[in-house]
């Protein structure tokens, strides 16, 4: 469970972000600009907020109060990046191996890669680079390094960004398996309330700073609250049909 | 043929470069970390060398290590050596003109650096020296390289410092640049033009490998 509780001032506003998660899928949506992924990078600790708290089953990641800032090292908190941020200089494997979680043994860390390997498809990949690679691939690559370094909570930032839509939905579906596969609580941030009906039941809504909606995405679709909410629901090509289409799916 | 000038020219680049190097790529890279007022000053500080008449440095070098200046009379006092005029000096001359091609290049190389490489490399456990040595150099090598070969070909090609904190003692000070000032003002034009040539010749090939190291 993630318990996030912030303030931090800003350029052009102020940050100010309240909301908790289970070990559910939850979509963060916002036009660009809207504070998101400076949310995501205080909860992975490459931000400071400036007041407030976060929690992640338990352990105080932050407290102003208190005096807790826990390092980004320490805090077990994948964070998928938008470009994936793969290391250039690094194979395949070597991107994977280098990320294991710590407490294993060289040999039980080979291991692991392998199977990683195995479970994502990258068979016959090891030894490229990732300037060779497709999107797909280098976000696959992106998603082993994170599985393998065994987080506690999963922050994905427009993971579909760059990637060809005609490519999107199929990567969704296989997104939205290893998460499942994985079983630990995601944060999945986006601008496109599509990607995030596919994938999430409950969204939250960000514009200027703050939250503006907190609730079930159908709902959010079906009967937008705020303006910032109904701009978004505007932009969304979903069909009424498509809607309910997706609704079995998710059954 | 004496070829004193291109062993002496040579071996004075090679230790300027390897000074440079280090001290480029410190500066480089706590400049950039420094904030905006103090990073603007510094900057200009340490690139004025790049647009001052060589003279100038060796003006100031002067000043500084010069027998009767407070330093130099220091250093010649308590050790007995005399910091100029000697083939070493030009070491010290070559240095300050040649740095600020190291420093902006590697300036560039680090700024050019994708942050979220580093913030990706946090996130997965990774330590902050791991990330410095294993990712982040890597990924400045390109840059870094081809700042030491251009400070490289900058401190061979070094006249007017050089000339004035070492001065022209064949078989001692001599440099390629010094000779062939020498040699043209002494009328053998013939020697001037073959050092001229080889200076032409070293500098065209520097250049090939920067351009070769752009390339890959």
């Amino acid at each position: 469970m993630l318990k996030v509780n912030i303030k931090k001032k800003l350029n052009k506003f102020d940050l100010e972000v309240n909301f908790e998660t289970d070990k559910d899928i939850i979509g963060l949506i916002g036009s660009s600009g809207s504070g998101k992924s400076m949310t995501l990078k205080c909860i992975a600790g490459i931000e400071k907020p400036d007041k407030g708290q976060i929690i992640l089953n338990d352990r105080v990641l932050f407290d102003s109060e208190k005096k807790i800032n826990i390092r980004t090292q320490d805090r077990h908190i994948a964070y998928l990046f938008q470009n994936y941020a793969l290391f250039p200089n690094m194979t395949v494997w070597k991107n994977i191996f280098i990320s294991v979680n710590k407490k294993y043994t060289n040999s039980e860390k080979q291991e692991k890669v392998k199977y990683m390997i195995k479970s994502l498809e990258l068979d016959g990949l090891e030894n490229k680079y990732p300037s060779e690679l497709s999107g797909g691939q280098q976000q696959r690559v992106a998603l082993a390094r994170i599985v393998v370094n065994e987080p506690e909570y999963l922050l994905l930032d427009e993971p579909f960004s760059a990637i060809d839509a005609f490519l999107k939905w199929n990567l969704a579906k296989e997104l939205k398996r290893t998460i499942k596969f994985f079983d630990k609580g995601t944060l999945f941030v986006s601008h496109n309330i599509n990607e995030v009906y596919y994938i999430c039941k409950r969204s939250i809504i960000m514009a200027n700073g703050e939250v503006v909606e907190d609730r079930n995405i159908k709902e959010i679709i079906e009967n937008p609250k705020t303006e910032a909410s109904k701009k978004i629901v505007m932009f969304s090509d979903i069909s009424r049909k498509e809607l309910d289409e997706m609704d079995d799916k998710n059954q | 043929m004496d070829l004193y000038p291109l062993y002496n020219s040579i071996r004075i680049a090679i230790i300027s470069t390897i000074i440079i190097f280090f001290f480029g790529i410190f500066f480089a890279y706590y400049v950039a970390k420094l904030p905006k007022i103090v990073k603007g000053a510094l900057d200009v500080l340490l690139t004025l060398p790049l647009v001052l008449p060589p003279t100038v440095v060796g003006y100031l070098l002067l000043l500084f290590l010069g027998p009767r200046q407070p330093f130099g009379k220091f250093i010649y006092e308590t050790l007995n050596v005399k910091i100029i005029m000697t083939w070493w000096s030009a070491i010290f001359a070559t240095s300050i003109v040649a740095f600020p091609l190291m420093y902006r290049t590697a300036r560039g190389a680090f700024e050019s650096f994708d942050t979220t490489l580093s913030s990706a490399g946090k996130t997965l456990g990774l330590s902050n020296s791991y990330i410095f040595w294993n990712i982040r150099m890597p990924y400045c090598k390109k840059g870094l390289m081809a700042g030491a070969v251009l400070s490289f070909a900058r401190a061979l090609g070094e006249y007017g410092a050089t000339s004035m904190v070492s001065g022209y003692t064949p078989g001692k000070t001599a440099t390629i640049s010094t000779t062939v000032y020498q040699l043209w003002r002494t009328d053998n034009e013939h020697m001037a033009f073959v050092w001229v040539m080889i200076n032409i010749l070293i500098s065209a090939i520097v250049l090939l490998f920067i351009n070769n190291f752009e390339k890959k």
